[in-house]
This record gives C-alpha cells, sequence and structure tokens, in this order.
C-alpha cells in the first residue's frame, strides 16, 4: 500500500476575490508535504464567476474536498477552519469616481452621526433631568439656589468628551492601548452574522455550492 | 475654606457624572448597533474610527450649548440639517432597538408569517414617521 499524502487546507468565512476564475488557492492556505502536489492543489479551479456585477456566492467544503477527490483520489484530505465559507466577487477595475462615492457617503454618515448624537445627548439630559439634578445638588449644598450654571456642569462636559474618549479608546487617530475600538469589535460581529446567515439562508434554499 | 471644598466636590462629582453617562449612553448605542449598521450599508467600515470621533465633538458640543443655553443663531438650513440627520439617526436607533429585542422575529414566528418582511419594515418606518407628524407637527397631546 502506498503512502497517502495529507493535504491540509484551512478556510477563513468570508473571501474577497477580484478575478472572475477563483483558484483553491485564492480561498484556502494549502498544506502538504508535497510541495510538487501542494502547487497542483492549489492551481484547481473552484468557480468561475459570470459577469461584471457583486456577487456573494456560499459554499460548502465537501465541494472543495470532492474537486480535489476527483482530481487527486489518493490524497486524503483534512479541512480545518469554517466548514462553510463566501466567495465574494467584486470587479477588479475601480470606478473613478468611486474614491469619491466613498467621501460623500462618509460625510452623510460622519453628519448623521454627529446630529444623531448631538440629538441623543439633549433628550438624554432632558429626559433624566440633568438640569434638575444639577439644582437639587446646588442646593443640597449651598442651601440655596442658583439661577445660572455653575461648578457641576462645566465638570459634566468636560466628563462627557472624556468618557467617550475612553470608551471608545481613541482620539482622532491616536489610540490609547493597541486593543480595538467597540465599533471595529462591533462591526466584525456583524460582519460574521451577515456571513452565517447567508450561509444558512443558502443551505436552507439549497443553493450552496456543495457535493 | 468650604468654598474651595464645596468647588473641588462639584468638579470631582460633575466630572464623574460626565464619564459614567457617555459610558452609558455610547455602550447602549453600540450595543443596539446604529453606527454599526450606518457603516455596513454605506460599505464604510474604514471609516469607523472617524465616525467615533465625529461623536464625541456631536455630543460635547450640543451639550455645552443645552446646559449653559448658549445662542446659536442659525437659518433653517441648518436647523433643516439638524432636523433631518438626528431624525435618520433616532430612526436608525428605534429601528435597531426593536431589532435588538427581537420583536418582529418573535410575533413573525409567533403567527407563522412567512411573506411580507419587506411590507412590515415599510410599516414601521411609515407608523414611526407618522407618528412623529401627529405628535410634533399636529400637535397631539398638548
Amino acid at each position: 500500500m502506498s503512502q497517502q499524502v495529507n493535504v491540509f487546507l484551512y478556510f477563513e468565512q468570508c473571501i474577497l476575490v477580484n478575478k472572475r476564475r477563483v483558484l483553491l488557492s485564492d480561498v484556502a492556505s494549502v498544506y502538504t508535504s508535497d510541495p510538487v502536489m501542494k502547487q497542483k492543489i492549489e492551481a484547481i479551479e473552484l468557480h468561475v464567476f459570470s459577469g461584471k456585477k457583486k456577487e456573494k456566492l456560499p459554499f460548502c467544503v465537501m465541494k472543495v474536498i470532492e474537486l480535489i477527490g476527483t482530481a487527486y483520489p489518493d490524497v486524503s484530505v483534512s479541512p480545518l477552519g469554517e466548514p462553510d465559507f463566501i466567495v465574494e466577487y467584486k470587479p477588479a477595475e475601480k470606478k473613478k469616481y468611486e474614491k469619491l462615492l466613498d467621501w460623500t457617503k462618509a460625510a452623510f454618515v460622519c453628519l448623521t452621526v454627529f446630529f444623531g448624537s448631538a440629538f441623543t445627548i439633549m433628550t438624554f439630559n432632558k429626559d433624566a433631568s440633568v438640569e434638575e439634578i444639577f439644582a437639587l445638588l446646588y442646593k443640597m449644598t449651598e442651601g440655596a439656589e442658583r439661577s445660572s450654571p455653575g461648578e457641576l456642569e462645566i465638570a459634566y462636559s468636560i466628563g462627557l468628551p472624556i468618557g467617550i474618549i475612553l470608551f471608545f479608546n481613541h482620539f482622532l487617530r491616536k489610540k490609547i492601548d493597541s486593543d480595538p475600538t467597540p465599533l471595529q469589535v462591533q462591526m466584525r460581529q456583524y460582519e460574521k452574522d451577515v456571513n452565517s446567515t447567508i450561509i444558512e439562508n443558502a443551505t436552507r434554499e439549497g443553493k450552496e455550492e456543495n457535493v | 475654606m468650604s468654598e474651595i471644598f464645596r468647588t473641588v466636590l462639584y468638579c470631582f462629582a460633575g466630572l464623574s457624572f460626565g464619564v459614567a453617562v457617555a459610558g452609558g449612553l455610547f455602550a447602549f448605542i453600540t450595543t443596539v448597533g446604529v453606527v454599526t449598521r450606518l457603516a455596513a450599508g454605506t460599505k464604510t467600515a474604514k471609516y469607523v474610527m472617524l465616525y467615533e470621533t465625529v461623536s464625541v465633538f456631536g455630543v460635547t458640543l450640543a451639550n455645552i450649548f443645552d446646559l449653559f443655553r448658549l445662542d446659536f443663531s442659525c437659518g433653517t438650513f441648518s436647523r433643516g440639517a439638524y432636523g433631518l440627520f438626528s431624525g435618520i439617526f433616532v430612526g436608525c436607533l428605534a429601528a435597531a432597538l426593536a431589532e435588538v429585542v427581537r420583536v418582529i422575529p418573535v410575533f413573525a414566528k409567533r403567527i407563522k408569517l412567512r411573506v411580507g418582511m419587506s411590507l412590515i419594515v415599510v410599516a414601521f418606518a411609515l407608523g414611526k414617521g407618522l407618528g412623529a407628524w401627529y405628535q410634533l407637527i399636529l400637535g397631539a397631546g398638548k
């Protein structure tokens, strides 16, 4: 009995490609002890995207195993990482106005976040009766009422940005420590949820590229 | 002496109120995922740090103008921008909140609803819009 070649494949959940012809080397890291075999396996064609539009296609690792199995029946395949993965195809040619469009959208989100958070803190101050609480505190500690805003308001106004900067872990581009910011974490989480929903939907509808 | 002591106390208290409120408010906004959704929708995830910085400015400025009752004269256009964008933000907040607490999926599952999810979204948006119109423009409940 001949020695079987072991092939290890590692899959990420979502892979972005720019070329229409997707090879195995684009979607997985391949390891095997035989370098020639490694090259051959990496050159296996997984899928060819049809056209110019963006596409997201879910795959099952079984499909990859089948492809390798038909081409090289005597290798044993060990897939690692995700059991299902998504190949996202984006046409390579960059449009000229893409950068501008990007910035327009970013500006739109900036305006929304700016005015939105402004509105939110004002509704919070009103809703939680911050002014009345401060008035109460002044009365408690001084015995008399104050007519104009004082130290409490000033300190509170300084404390707010400090709190947000601490929470978001950075100011402009200076990070307080090397952890990602909460929004970056949330962004990844959201991306993961979207990916697993795409995979689950595809499995349910039988659209996944399976064996 | 007690005057100085009081001022120090005020400063310390005010500062911690601010930090605590900011932490709470932004933990809420982050968990609900408004900004994340906006960034995902516009495919501008690489700018999330910019969005965070912008929100620091938004909160800080609005809070100062609010608490110190500063005069900020501006034209209809700026007022319109404030209204529009804060409206969009609150709309996202409401929708995201409904999603986080899974109101619609639970209802849909209970009554075994399989079609018309997109209609529900439209109805949700129309309902919010009409409600705001009724309350703020028609002046209901005043």
